[in-house]
Parts: C-alpha cells; sequence; structure tokens
C-alpha cells in the first residue's frame, strides 16, 4: 500500500512538472501587463474593444497616431500638405519603414489595405467610417467599384487622398488603429481574419498567443522611430480585476488597472499610493432620466430639481475615492470643445424641493416611484437615499444583468432612470452633446428632445471653422445643461499601480498609449 | 455487454442534443446583443450591428439558427467566436478543456487519497479523538466556500509568506493553491462516506470471518474492507466529477487558470454563442461518459452488479 502511494504521489509530481515551465530568459528587461481579455483581433482594422487597441499601438503603425495629450501628430507621414480647398492630402511617408517580414513600407500598402477594410466580408467594425468622405468610398464599400479612386500612390514615398467635402477631422481618423494597414502578403487568403502570424510595422513584433492565456510581443529592432527600451511584453489575461491588483502586489505584474473597489485601500498604503497614476480618460459618467418611459421627468423643474438634489461631492470623494473627478457639463476637460465656463448644478435641497413642488409634486406628494437601472449599486443607493432625503421620492433600485442592461438602454422602453457611461473614440464633444441628446438618435437613451439644442449641434457639426463650431458645441452644452436634460455625474479617470522600476508608461484620454517609450531598470 | 453499452451511448447521445437545445434557446432568449455589448459604452453604427447580424446568421429566425447549428456539428464545425474574431471555437475550448481536465484530476485523486485516509482512520479508531478530529476537519472542509478558502490562501500563503504565486497558469507551483483550494470540498465529503462505509462494512459478517482467519488487521482492513467500501464512494465521486467540471469557474477566475470555466463564464458574458455552445458540448459529453465509466466500474468492484446481457 505504501509503495503505491509513493508510486501516485511520483506520477503526480510529473503530472505537475509537465506544464509548461517558461521560465523567462535572463537578461531580457520584461514588462508584464494585464489585459481583462483575448484582443478580439491583431488585425488594426478590426479593432473594436480597448485591448486590441492597445495591442495594436505596440504592433502595428499608422500615417498619424494620437500622442499623450491627445493631438494628433504625424506618425508614419514625415511632410504632409493639404490644397487650399481643403480636398487634396499629400502625404511624405518616412523612407526607412520596414514591415516586420522586411519588405519596405510603400504607400501602396495604405491603398491595398484600405480598398480590403471596405470589403465588407472582411467585418472591420468600423467599415466605410472613416472612408464615407473619401472619393470612391462608399462605392467600394457597396461593392460597386473595384478601387477606392479617391486614394492614389504617386510613387513608393507619396500617397494622395481625395475628400468628397472638406473636414476638421479627417486626420483624427487616420490617428486611430482602425485604419492603420498590414501588408498585403501577410494577410492569409481564405482566413481574413489572421491571428496566426501577424505582420506590422509598429515597435513591437508577435512572438506567440496563447488564447486564454498570454501574448508576447519583443522589441522590434528595425522600428523606423528607433528599437524600444523594453525587450519583450508579456500581455497576460487576467479576467479578474482583484486577482489582477493581488499578482501587482506579490510582484508578478509591473503595471495594474485599479478596480474603483479596492481605491481607498491602496490610497491608505503607504507603499501602493507612491506607485498611484492617474490619467484624464475620455468618459462622461451620468444618471439618465428617459421621458418616453417617465411622465414626470418631461418637466425641466422635475429634472433640475434632480440635478440640486444630488450630492456629487460626497459620491465622488466619499465613495469613490476620486476615481472619478467632478462634473462641469457633457464633455471631460481635455476634450478641445470642453466648456470651461460651466460649473454644473450646485448641491441645493432647500432649490430642489421648491422646484419640485413648483413642479407639482410638494414634499415628493403624488410623485409615482421610480426605478433605478444600474451595473454599480454602490452609486445607485446613495443617489437613491438622497432623492428619498431631499425630495421624498421613492426610488426602487434594479441591477440588470450587463447584457440585458444595455440592451434596455438601446431598446429604449425599459429603464425610467439609470446610471452608465459614455466614452468617446474620437476626441470631439460630438460624443456626448450630439450622441446622447439629439433628438430621436438610439444612443439618445433619455429620449431628450430640445429643437434648440438640436439646431446648435446642427450648426456645430456643419461649421468648418474650429473656433466657430467649438463656440456652437459650448452653446448647445450650455443650454443642454440649463434644460437639465441629464445628470452628470463625473469624469471617470484611468486609475493604474506602475511598478516604479518602470519609467514612461502613459495614457491618453482614450488609454495606454503603448509602450515604446516605456522603459525599465533592474 | 455490448447492448448495454449501445444503450447508454446511444442514450447519451440524445441527451447531447437535448443539452444543445437547452443552451441554444436559453442563450438566444437571454437578452444581449454580442455586438452591442463589445461596444459598451460606445456608439455603434445601426449599418454596423446589421452587418454583423448577417455575417453571424443572427437575422434569421432561431429555429433555423439551430438546426444550422445541429448541421454544421454534424460536420464538425463549432464555429467561430464573435469575441475573438476568426477563432475557431474548438481552438479556444480545446486548450482550456486540457487546462481543466490537468489541473482538477490533480486535485482530485488527491482529495479522495487524502479522504480515504482521514476516513479509514476515522473509522478504525471509531469514537475516539482521531476521529472526531478528523470528522472536524471534514465538517470544517465542507462548510467552507471556495472563494472565501481562495482568499485566506492567497493571503497567508502568497501575499503573506510569499511561498506561492498569486495566480497564473505558469509553473507547477502556481497550481498549488487552486489545487487545495479545489480538493478541499470533495475530500471532506468523500472523507465521511468513506467513514460511514468502512463502519458499515467493519460489522459485517465477511469481516469477522477474515479475522477469525488469523488475517492481519491491516490487511483486513485494506483488502477487504476498502474494496468493499468504495462502492458508494464511487458514486459520489462521479458526481463530484461532473460538479468540478462545471463548477471550478470561480476558483479558476480567482487564480487566473484558463480554464474551460473561466473561458464558459467570459463567454456567457459576451454572449458569444458558438463558444457558450461549444463549452455545453463539451462539459456535458465528459459528465455523461464519466457517469457511463463509473457505472461500468461498479460492475468490476461488485460482481453483483455485473451487467447481464
Amino acid at each position: 500500500m505504501k509503495k503505491r502511494i509513493l508510486q501516485t504521489l511520483l506520477v503526480l509530481a510529473l503530472l505537475m512538472l509537465t506544464l509548461g515551465t517558461s521560465a523567462a530568459q535572463d537578461n531580457l528587461v520584461v514588462v508584464r501587463y494585464p489585459i481583462t481579455s483575448d484582443p478580439a483581433s491583431l488585425e488594426p482594422g478590426l479593432v473594436k474593444e480597448l485591448y486590441s487597441a492597445e495591442i495594436a499601438l505596440s504592433l502595428h503603425a499608422g500615417l498619424f497616431t494620437y500622442d499623450a495629450d491627445t493631438n494628433v501628430v504625424p506618425y508614419m507621414v514625415s511632410d504632409y500638405t493639404v490644397s487650399d480647398d481643403g480636398l487634396v492630402y499629400t502625404f511624405t511617408l518616412h523612407d526607412n519603414i520596414l514591415w516586420h517580414n522586411g519588405r519596405p513600407v510603400v504607400a501602396a500598402d495604405f491603398k491595398a489595405g484600405w480598398e480590403r477594410y471596405l470589403d465588407a466580408n472582411v467585418g472591420a467594425q468600423t467599415a466605410g467610417v472613416p472612408w464615407e468622405n473619401v472619393v470612391g468610398g462608399l462605392e467600394l464599400f457597396a461593392d460597386e467599384a473595384d478601387e477606392l479612386t479617391g486614394v492614389q500612390a504617386l510613387d513608393d514615398t507619396t500617397l494622395q487622398v481625395t475628400l468628397m467635402q472638406p473636414s476638421n477631422t479627417f486626420l483624427q481618423d487616420l490617428a486611430v488603429p482602425v485604419t492603420w494597414v498590414v501588408p498585403a502578403e501577410a494577410v492569409v487568403a481564405g482566413s481574413p481574419e489572421w491571428v496566426d502570424n501577424p505582420v506590422g510595422a509598429g515597435p513591437f513584433k508577435f512572438v506567440e498567443w496563447t488564447p486564454n492565456v498570454s501574448l508576447v510581443l519583443e522589441a522590434n529592432d528595425d522600428f523606423f522611430l528607433g528599437k524600444p527600451e523594453i525587450d519583450r511584453i508579456e500581455y497576460l489575461i487576467v479576467p479578474d480585476s482583484n486577482t489582477a491588483l493581488a499578482q501587482y502586489e506579490a510582484g508578478e505584474l509591473d503595471i495594474v488597472g485599479v478596480p474603483p473597489s479596492a481605491l481607498q485601500r491602496v490610497s491608505d498604503d503607504p507603499v501602493l499610493s507612491e506607485q498611484l497614476a492617474f490619467f484624464t480618460r475620455a468618459q462622461l459618467r451620468y444618471a439618465g432620466m428617459n421621458q418616453a418611459m417617465f411622465e414626470p421627468f418631461k418637466d425641466v423643474r422635475v429634472r433640475q430639481a434632480f440635478n440640486h438634489a444630488i450630492d456629487m461631492e460626497v459620491i465622488v470623494t466619499q465613495l469613490l475615492n476620486n476615481a472619478w473627478t467632478m462634473p462641469t457639463g457633457l464633455v471631460p476637460p481635455n476634450i478641445p470643445q470642453y466648456n470651461p465656463d460651466l460649473a454644473g448644478y450646485t448641491y441645493d435641497p432647500a432649490l430642489a424641493q421648491e422646484l419640485l413642488a413648483d413642479a407639482g409634486y410638494p414634499g415628493g406628494e403624488g410623485f409615482p416611484v421610480l426605478e433605478l437601472a444600474t451595473l454599480d449599486t454602490t452609486q445607485a443607493e446613495a443617489v437613491a437615499a438622497m432623492l428619498n432625503a431631499n425630495l421624498g421620492i421613492t426610488v426602487e433600485i434594479l441591477q440588470p444583468e450587463r447584457g440585458d442592461m444595455i440592451d434596455g438602454l438601446w431598446a429604449g422602453d425599459r429603464w425610467q432612470f439609470f446610471l452608465f457611461g459614455w466614452t468617446a473614440d474620437t476626441p470631439s464633444a460630438s460624443v456626448w452633446t450630439y450622441e446622447l441628446l439629439y433628438c430621436d438618435l438610439d444612443s439618445n437613451f433619455s429620449n431628450y428632445c430640445n429643437p434648440d439644442v438640436d439646431g446648435l449641434i446642427d450648426q456645430a457639426r456643419s461649421t468648418l471653422d474650429v473656433a466657430e463650431s467649438t463656440s456652437y458645441w459650448q452653446q448647445a452644452e450650455a443650454l443642454a445643461m440649463d434644460d437639465a436634460a441629464l445628470i452628470p455625474m463625473g469624469y471617470a479617470r484611468f486609475i493604474y499601480l506602475v511598478n516604479p522600476q518602470v519609467e514612461g508608461f502613459r495614457a491618453n484620454l482614450f488609454g495606454p498609449i503603448g509602450f515604446a517609450n516605456v522603459s525599465k531598470s533592474s | 455487454m455490448t447492448g448495454y453499452l449501445f444503450r447508454r451511448i446511444a442514450f447519451i447521445l440524445f441527451s447531447l442534443i437535448g443539452a444543445t437545445f437547452l443552451a441554444f434557446a436559453a442563450s438566444r432568449l437571454a437578452p444581449g446583443d454580442p455586438v452591442r455589448l463589445m461596444a459598451g459604452e460606445q456608439n455603434v453604427a445601426p449599418e454596423v450591428i446589421e452587418a454583423w447580424q448577417v455575417r453571424y446568421g443572427l437575422d434569421q429566425p432561431i429555429p433555423i439558427q439551430y438546426l444550422y447549428y445541429v448541421r454544421n456539428v454534424l460536420q464538425g464545425d463549432f464555429g467561430t467566436s464573435y469575441q475573438y474574431i476568426g477563432m475557431p471555437v474548438m481552438d479556444l475550448i480545446g486548450p482550456a478543456v486540457l487546462v481543466t481536465l490537468r489541473w482538477e484530476s490533480i486535485a482530485l485523486v488527491g482529495a479522495i487519497l487524502v479522504a480515504f485516509f482521514l476516513g479509514m482512520i476515522a473509522a478504525v479508531k471509531h469514537n475516539t479523538w482521531v476521529d472526531t478530529g478528523a470528522m472536524f476537519i471534514a465538517l470544517f472542509g465542507i462548510s467552507l466556500p471556495d472563494f472565501v478558502l481562495a482568499t485566506f490562501l492567497v493571503l497567508i500563503f502568497a501575499l503573506g509568506l510569499d511561498w506561492f504565486p498569486v495566480a497564473g497558469y505558469e509553473t507547477p507551483a502556481h497550481l498549488v493553491l487552486p489545487v487545495i483550494t479545489l480538493a478541499v470540498r470533495p475530500c471532506a465529503l468523500i472523507s465521511r462516506i468513506v467513514r460511514a462505509s468502512m463502519l458499515e462494512v467493519i460489522n459485517q459478517d465477511y469481516m469477522r470471518t477474515a479475522r477469525s482467519k488469523g488475517l492481519s488487521e491491516r490487511i483486513i482492513i485494506t483488502k477487504h474492507g476498502l474494496r468493499n467500501a468504495m462502492l458508494p464512494v464511487l458514486t459520489v465521486v462521479g458526481v463530484i466529477v461532473g460538479r468540478i467540471l462545471a463548477g471550478s469557474f470561480i476558483v479558476e477566475t480567482i487564480f487566473n487558470i484558463p480554464g474551460v470555466g473561466r473561458v464558459g463564464v467570459t463567454a456567457v458574458l459576451q454572449r458569444d454563442y458558438p463558444v457558450i455552445l461549444g463549452a455545453t458540448i463539451v462539459l456535458a459529453t465528459a459528465f455523461l461518459f464519466t457517469t457511463l465509466i463509473v457505472d461500468l466500474l461498479y460492475g468490476v468492484l461488485d460482481p453483483r452488479v455485473r451487467v447481464a446481457d
């Protein structure tokens, strides 16, 4: 019997040893960085969520990019000109850029790559959108043409793009990975999604992707802006943010996003608090008042009363430990059309009661029971308690599953009152002021409609002059705030813990900007 | 015997069809759109949603979608993931199943060995402090939820003492804490059953006969007692295998093990229908065959239940 137990234990020990022991090679500078899921795709044009975008920034390069301050800056482009009518862009590419397979990058690669993304079968999520305004883009997307006629490679380093209408956002479109391309010869026929051996021109090259486990990239010695300082990035797939945090604390990760629930503990920790890094994020957190589902919300006095009755400062500072910053309007700071003159609603229970009484509900009398849908009950409990204490309104909290919540928002006929967020994919007030408030838009979950606001938005969208357009956006936002279109709750921030040995980790409004300029001392 | 096997395998196939139907219906009827979920708190153009629905056949009526799915699966095509563009479902689930099988079999075998040890000692030393002590530990183990145990193990042995890594699936050391977490409950359960079953066996006539033949107590217990005490244990092990196969997602999530539980839960949250269905089929198959093997083992251990043809 003893012998047999011994045998079994030996077998077990062997079993455990057969586990891949991928011991890190010595002397390599490795940054270990967690992502919550595998990237949806390693091809930049098919990026559809944050992690693919982050990885795309390491693996790929494009004509333009966003720098740490969210400015559009030339990347593969050494020089460019725009014709006087604003229609013809001529880009000159750096002449020393190589794909990871060793072939030089030429202007024709962009034409071919974009034409591929415009093939509906390739499945680029944003297919068509950036090229709507490029001559021939719509025809190619609709399969009525064979060529993207508005894009021509004049020679190996000169690319010319002709637009149908002048646009002041075209370079922004070129700065996001969805318009970055890959070499045609690396796209495997019949496997358009191309997950096996991605080739890019970015600062890091593909080494290995083990789904569910990790994605490993190594420094590209031939990167046209110089070899990155670190040798390897190991993106580890860690779906649970608390697990990732514990791994960071044990030294198993170099950088980790801090979940809001852990922020208090981390801020109180003398060692960890020194390693905290905050970056502004282009995300509004808000409470939506769905006018189609709840009659009293049609009254501006009710909406204003709600805005005055919620103490945002308590929620942001005490409940969330400053994971958000205080809201002043709809458009977060650092967005070009941010309106510094707005101050947001003050916390004023007396005024709130007065407004509610004017609307016909003195002391909350006769106000129907209100349902509040949320994914995070902590803030919802606070909002419900404040509305009850200050206005005498009964709020019942619903906590739908995430998929159900999002479905209900888009359907517009499920949630009376909801807590949600709205994130930018481009640095423009349009993301919030237009997408959340324009009459009859699907993403206008509050079913808010004010023709005056719409009029200003129309003008802002159609005006080419940047300063003039900005002024319209700011007016629209100010009017919507006066009208209490929704309840801004805060501007979210990116919060990371960064190993003190790691230097140069930065995030702009959209997220971390990659590892090309990150270094790590030993 | 062959007739019995044939009937059982037919039953397994029938159950599998039922399982895919239920999983298909449940995932399609649950609210939540895969494309919208991916975008989350960002705008998605209606044309984009439509293009993806056409691409994945989601614009067809649900019964038609099901028929297409069954047809494809019968041809060995489980489809591609929605979340990871172009990733064949089995490329995602296959490695995950191997991971789960590997670490959970270590936990299960470990649990059974320790459980037999504890249960036998408790039975042999019936009503002594050894018995009480062993059964107290077992009760403690049964009552402790996985996530609580996992949290304490991480706090003490990973963050506190720094003996083991917090999470991940890289070296054998990474597996120690999750294996312990997963093994404790089955071990506690099995040890109580071993004890009860041994106590019953110990008082049987054949045990007295064995003693009267002058055999040593150790031979009596291990050879005559243990073999007979194993039958009820086998039943429980069959059930436990099924339960930990499907139920280990909490442990896999906490310790970040890339097993099928974690992959399945991620797929459910993202409404990645093909992966949900693939995982269901794999798990159901594993469970049904485990049950079959357990039933066949009965015959090996006890000639009285050997199946007549």
